[in-house]
């Protein structure tokens, strides 16, 4: 059962974007978009190098380990967790070779009462600045820990 | 170019549909580890069928990953502002999935168009699996 007492916690973490992650994660979704592959095309839309693609930071907290470790502190168990909302706010570009620094949070932690019994949402938020200490994303997970 | 393209937008109108190939196993396990997301829920049929589903299950963020693919189809990566999804039924191996984008909101003020609209994504009996709003901005 989520800790209640862990609301406020933050983790940090910080990773390099690597061009091959970015062309798995497009690969694997099957977006043909050629800024996500091609330095030339993503220079032609005005960025300065390859592009990550919208949902691109989520394996940023996932390959750290991150959100794994947040469930863990959270004590909830990884066998009882439904993602059930995603958001991303964008505030500047995130490409290739740029270095991102997370804060992840623990939002709000509040329990409900659903047709399958008692549930904990478990709301997780995530900024990312860049090496230049840009913000450039905001993420918010909103879990389920079904009881 | 895109100013007239904004401009001549009305609410209601759909801008996108874009039906994606049927999900193969094989894509669900290129995904998981693309995305460093390795619950057997999405590669293994008998821990999914344990779990109580008829066989292994997409991740969210996939379909999620189609939401945002249909949007900058249509418009450029860098006038994503928002995108917001709530995620609704469990997608299966073999479901092809149909996102649809509708304008809910235009506003144009001095140099920026800006737009809401409602994202969609069903499967092909359109039950919805995921859905929520985008917020484009073009500047002008």
């Amino acid at each position: 059962m989520a800790d209640r007492g862990m609301i406020g916690k933050t983790f940090e973490f910080t990773w390099l974007i690597e061009r091959g992650k970015i062309s798995e994660l497009v690969g694997a979704i099957g977006d043909p978009n050629p800024i996500y592959r091609d330095t030339a095309s993503a220079r032609q839309e005005g960025y300065s190098n390859i592009v990550a693609p919208p949902t691109f930071s989520t394996v940023a907290v996932l390959w750290t380990g991150v959100l794994f470790k947040a469930f863990e502190e959270l004590k909830i168990p990884l066998n009882r967790i439904l993602h059930a909302e995603q958001s991303y706010e964008y505030f500047d570009p995130i490409m290739a070779e740029d270095t991102l620094r997370g804060v992840l949070e623990v939002k709000s932690i509040t329990e409900r009462q659903g047709k399958a019994g008692s549930m904990h949402y478990v709301m997780l938020e995530t900024v990312y600045n860049n090496q230049y200490d840009h913000k450039v994303l905001k993420e918010n997970m909103l879990i389920v820990e079904r009881m | 170019m895109l100013k007239s393209v904004v401009k001549n937008l009305t609410i209601g109108d759909e801008v996108v549909r874009l039906t994606k190939p049927p999900i193969s196993k094989e894509q669900l396990v290129r995904y998981s580890g693309a995305s460093g997301d390795f619950n057997p829920l999405h590669t293994d049929d008998e821990t999914a069928r344990k779990a109580g589903f008829d066989g292994v299950i997409a991740h969210g963020m996939l379909i999620m990953g189609f939401l945002a693919e249909a949007v900058t189809a249509w418009m450029p990566h860098r006038f994503l502002k928002k995108i917001n999804v709530r995620f609704k039924a469990v997608t299966r191996a073999g479901d092809s999935i149909t996102v649809i984008v509708t304008v809910m909101e235009i506003q144009i003020v001095n140099h920026l168009g800006r737009m809401v609209c409602s994202i969609q994504a069903v499967d092909q009996n359109m039950q919805v699996k995921a859905s929520g709003t985008v917020e484009v901005h073009v500047p002008f």
